[in-house]
């Protein structure tokens, strides 16, 4: 290989990763730094995004891949009590309950059977409780997701569940969610957030 | 003496036929005669003439036995006119001894003859009334008959619009019927279709995920966002106090109002006259009036019973046009509850058949208003697996079925994760995908005029010619149908 030819392979190579890099900023949200290694095919071609890792959290989400379901829980960071009108002259408005949004995707091409191709157990699809964030902090809210409803995935589809947890058990002070599926290895997801 | 043995044996004639009558009593002497009395009837009249016999009974004989032989035939004659299977409570004859007793016959005859032409005149009067009742009955049945004979007409009238209108509803439903089946199977091949193309779209899809040429579906879309949390405005939270309404309770009578014609009228009773008791002598010119009064009676009685019968005959007849009118008014009352039932059941059918109608026509708008999008998502599907099965044919030929392996194309692979991007959303309902957010299929797609082609090559082989009704279009993509020239 001539000298002439490398210089030309190195600038295209770099080029590719450039727009990979490129195209990877621009997804509408910042993956944060991955907290387990991908276990995706590694032979991704060049100039294609980057896949994500089978578990990440970033601010205000966390994901984990059970099987062949993604599972996402969604919460904001921090949470206020309490916020001004919107318009001048108008009274302050307290918070009266926090959605907490729970995505299962089938991350596959295929068509996926909630009965034989996730083994779930129980009559739940899967369980969401609230702590305070200490040891052994109790227990303010919990909710489960019946499994009546669900029974197939469409390839890729997701399906969004909302959690509403309600004013009433809210303070100020630190929360831990846990969301414990049904299926997989039923490790429990966790995230957490701040009311002030 | 022949005139003198004519008495004798005149008064042994008399002795032996008083001795005869079992009403004579020989121990009364001629001091006093019972008449025989009359069994009383139930008629009120009778029953009048009954107290007027025991008024005779109480008559006082003051002079003695002159019987009147010519008198007395004319009696026999008078009360012989009197027949028994005419007259069957006529008083019975009587052979009168004197003058008084033969006027007294003749009192207790002339007021029987009075009694019997009252009874007449009155039984005359009742069936003049009774043939006005039926001469009014008749007539209002006419008036009831003619008025239920138009109500029929117009009922009539009315079921023969109503069948007539259900048929034209009926075939209206089935032109509707037609028209929506055969929507309904254009709109069953596409969604097959639609189904179909994703099936293979997948599976290459999935083959190429499995080969490790492609990443999970996770990696071509945004990550989800958490919701914002939900805030109350202070002090919206009082509930608004429902007023009770006063409620008025009608005060109503407790007393049954009495039906006027429930009013029974009190009988009007009506003393008899008292009659006074004779005492002076009777004379042959009163006994002579007497008969002469009851000779007059005879032929009002004779013109009473013709028209007494006369009326009955009057009478009869119309008792059979009023039955006859009865039938008719009966039947026609009949004819109009069948006439009614018929009405009912022909309105019941003719508004189910336009329910029926109502509902075909919607579905029809339904499905027409939906085609353009079910089109547009055949085209979308279409485009994709095509853009997909070209990308994998030429990208990764061990991919699949694929014709001819060529050299993997590193510059399409970027365009190519915009196209996963909006591949993936296709797994779940697309017609739902579109609704939601038709600007994300609409403005993102790569190649417009590709997708273009796809609409078009659909609408013309489904030959759809229903775009005159757009409304179920969502607005980003009217561009599409647009720029197609609508026969």
């Amino acid at each position: 290989m001539s000298r002439r030819t490398a210089v030309v392979v190195l600038l295209v190579g770099g080029l590719a990763a450039a727009g990979g890099f490129i195209f990877y900023r621009s997804r509408a949200v910042t993956v944060a730094p991955p907290v387990e290694v991908s276990t995706q095919p590694t032979e991704v071609l060049p100039g294609g995004p980057t896949p994500l890792p089978d578990s990440f959290e970033s601010p205000g989400l966390v994901s984990r891949r059970e099987g062949p379901l993604r599972i996402y829980v969604a919460l904001p960071r921090e949470i206020s009590l309490s916020r001004h009108g919107e318009n001048s002259g108008q009274q302050d408005q307290t918070l009266a309950s926090v959605p907490i949004v729970v995505v299962l995707e089938n991350d596959t091409y295929k068509k996926v059977d909630a009965a034989g191709d996730l083994s779930l157990t129980g009559d739940a699809l899967f369980t969401l409780t609230i702590t305070r964030d200490a040891p052994d902090g109790p227990e303010v809210f919990s909710h489960s997701e019946p499994r009546a409803e669900v029974s197939t995935w469409q390839p890729a589809e997701r399906k969004t569940f909302t959690a509403s947890w309600p004013a009433a058990s809210i303070s100020p002070g630190a929360y831990l969610v846990s969301v414990r599926p049904a299926f997989g290895t039923r490790q429990t997801l966790q995230i957490r957030t701040s009311i002030r | 003496m022949k005139r003198q043995l004519t008495i004798v044996v005149l008064a042994l004639a008399a002795t032996v036929t008083l001795a005869q009558d079992p009403n004579f009593d020989g121990r009364r002497g001629g001091g006093s005669v019972q008449f025989p009395r009359h069994e009383p009837s139930s008629s009120g009249r009778d029953s009048q003439r009954t107290n007027n016999s025991e008024r005779y009974d109480t008559y006082a004989i003051a002079e003695p036995a002159n019987p009147l032989p010519g008198l007395a035939n004319q009696y026999r004659s008078l009360r012989g006119w009197f027949r028994s299977d005419v007259f069957p409570d006529a008083p019975s004859v009587v052979e009168p001894t004197n003058i008084s007793e033969l006027f007294r016959a003749l009192v207790y005859l002339k007021d029987f003859a009075d009694g019997r032409l009252r009874n007449l005149r009155s039984r005359k009067n009742e069936l003049d009334e009774r043939h006005r009742n039926l001469q009014a009955q008749i007539a209002n049945n006419s008036d009831v008959g003619a008025s239920l004979y138009r109500e029929a007409s117009l009922i009539e009238g009315e079921v023969q619009g109503l069948y007539r209108q259900t048929r034209e509803t009926e075939e209206r439903l089935a032109s509707q019927n037609s028209l929506l089946n055969q929507l309904t199977a254009i709109t069953k091949q596409l969604s097959d279709e639609v189904v179909s193309a994703k099936d293979d779209m997948f599976a290459v899809l999935f083959d190429a995920a499995r080969r490790g040429k492609l990443l999970s579906p996770s990696n071509y879309r945004a990550l989800p966002k958490p919701l914002s949390p939900v805030y109350s405005q202070n002090g919206m939270q009082s509930q608004a106090t429902a007023i009770n309404p006063i409620t008025v309770t009608p005060i109503y009578p407790t007393a049954s109002l009495v039906a006027a014609q429930a009013v029974r009228a009190m009988p009007v009773i009506v003393p008899l006259r008292a009659q006074p008791i004779r005492v002076t002598p009777v004379s042959e010119g009163e006994v002579q009036q007497k008969l002469n009064e009851i000779n007059n009676s005879l032929p009002l009685i004779n013109q009473a019973y013709q028209d007494v019968n006369e009326a009955f005959r009057r009478v009869n007849q119309l008792e059979q046009s009023a039955s006859a009118s009865e039938y008719s008014v009966r039947q026609s009352r009949e004819r109009l509850e069948s006439l009614r039932s018929q009405n009912s059941n022909a309105a019941s059918a003719l508004s189910s058949a336009r329910a029926k109608l109502a509902d075909a026509t919607a579905a029809y708008q339904s499905q027409r208003e939906n085609l353009p999008v079910q089109l547009f998502e055949h085209a979308v599907v279409e485009y994709y697996s095509d853009k997909v099965k070209k990308f994998i044919t030429t990208n990764f030929p061990d991919v699949q079925v694929v014709e001819e392996a060529k050299t993997v194309n590193t510059e399409m692979l970027g365009r190519f994760a915009k196209v996963m991007s909006n591949v993936v959303e296709l797994g779940a309902d697309t017609l739902k995908v579109i609704e939601r957010v038709p600007g994300a299929l609409a403005d993102s797609v790569e190649d417009p005029a590709a997708l273009q082609t796809a609409l078009d090559d659909v609408v013309d082989r489904f030959n759809v010619n229903l775009f005159s009704d757009m409304t179920g279009v969502p607005k980003p993509l009217v561009k599409y149908f647009q720029k197609r020239k609508i026969p």
